[in-house]
């Protein structure tokens, strides 16, 4: 099932993982753990600074603007990812989509 | 009434993983207590749903309190608040299998009923400092944990690696019973022999070996090594997040399946190990799969304590 997903759409963790930061200095990692499937998957790095964002409700648009502002990276490219980083979440039911 | 509390007074006490234990079923491994008992252990002549023909153990029914598991050719276990052990045997079962369904698996999903973290591993201490081993099956943490053992460090437990957190959040480790359980060339490798030791039950090459000396309750976990297969011996670290995921098999709520997971709710277990995270140190101890190298695998572990903790 396809999500349908904009720059005004707003992301936020869902209620059914929980998750843990392990960032040691540079390396950024999250550890998410799927509370209906029991399973675990990790984000790295940007991945993990994303994931770190949507901890509290987050448009895709505010999420980009900080990742450009951090990050070496092309704003159309950013969106690109962050778009399809989204959605995979969401399919995997560890974020919601408003 | 008076009666009751005789035959109760007669049922013999043991201790283990802080707990004393009441058990309707003589369990010899265990030391003998006298303590305020804990945990009920009983005898249900009811038959259960546990196959005759040997089988892997598994959870046919579990929830936040309650745990069914059978074991093939041994019989059922009831596992429930944390509080009690109800074994419905096979008629044919040897006892020394359902005493190992019992202070195993049993006494496994028991003590996280109780809220306790417990992995599949085990743990000695090395100069005041606890370590653990994790490994999968066969890679030697029982026989690792011997020939430590061997060289005169005390024995935290084997097979079950059991702990809670104190008020400061550190993990502090609950010894075990005192036995170590070998297969029969590692058992030769530490210079025991077979014909004087114990078989853990009839058909099966492994064996009991009496631990002479054990650690006090409470010590903190410091160092927890993941035994894994490399071309030479040598002890790595391990980020975080590696650190995370080569534990998470070893849970010992991970053996049922997630549906056993699930019940007995992960989110608290995940919450514990991520606590773990924090206060410890992990290690990927890579060496050959060979009993010989045994002593300089564990010279290696020593040097690797008191270097990091001089």
């Amino acid at each position: 099932m396809k999500t349908n997903l904009y720059v005004n759409s707003v992301l936020v963790a869902s209620q059914n993982q929980v998750s843990a930061d392990l960032s040691s200095g540079a390396n950024g990692s999250v550890v998410i753990l799927n509370l209906k499937d029991g399973v675990y998957y990790e984000l790295k790095d940007v991945g993990a600074r994303i994931w770190n964002l949507i901890q509290q409700p987050c448009s895709i648009q505010s999420i980009k603007n900080r990742l450009v502002e951090e990050y070496e990276v092309d704003a159309e490219q950013c969106e690109v990812d962050l778009l399809a980083l989204a959605e995979h979440l969401a399919r995997l039911g560890l974020i919601q989509v408003k | 009434m008076a009666v009751l509390n005789i035959k109760r007074l007669a049922i013999p006490r043991y201790e283990v993983y802080g707990l004393t234990l009441e058990s309707i079923l003589p369990l010899p491994e265990l030391l003998a207590s006298e303590g305020k008992v804990d945990v009920y252990i009983d005898i249900d002549q009811t038959k259960g749903v546990a196959s005759h023909e040997h089988s892997p153990i598994l959870c046919v029914d579990a929830s936040s309190t309650r745990a069914h598991l059978i074991w093939g050719g041994v019989g059922d276990l009831i596992i429930e608040d944390g509080q009690r052990i109800t074994a419905l045997p096979d008629p044919n079962a040897d006892e020394g299998a359902l005493r190992l369904f019992i202070l195993g698996a049993g006494l496994g999903v028991l003590l996280h009923q109780r809220g306790l973290l417990v992995l599949h591993a085990s743990g000695v201490v090395i100069n005041d400092r606890v370590i653990g081993f994790i490994g999968a099956k066969g890679w030697g943490k029982s026989t690792t944990t011997a020939i430590m053992h061997q060289r005169g460090h005390a024995l935290i437990s084997d097979e079950l690696l059991v702990m809670r957190f104190d008020d400061q959040g550190q993990p502090r480790l609950i010894p075990g019973s005192p036995q170590i359980r070998l297969w029969s060339d590692a058992l030769v490798s530490t210079g025991r022999n077979l014909d004087s030791t114990d078989r853990v039950r009839p058909g099966i090459d492994k064996f009991n070996i009496d631990a002479s000396c054990m650690a006090p309750e409470g010590l903190r976990l410091h160092c927890l090594y993941l035994l894994d297969a490399g071309e030479e011996l040598s002890i790595r670290p391990m980020s975080p997040s590696e650190a995370f995921f080569g534990i998470v098999p070893h849970l010992y709520v991970h053996r049922f399946g997630t549906y056993f997971l699930k019940a007995m709710g992960m989110e608290y277990t995940f919450r514990q190990l991520n606590q773990l995270l924090k206060k410890i140190n992990v290690r990927r101890l890579l060496r050959w799969k060979d009993l010989n190298q045994l002593p300089d695998i564990a010279q290696r572990i020593e040097q690797d304590i008191f270097q990091e903790f001089k």
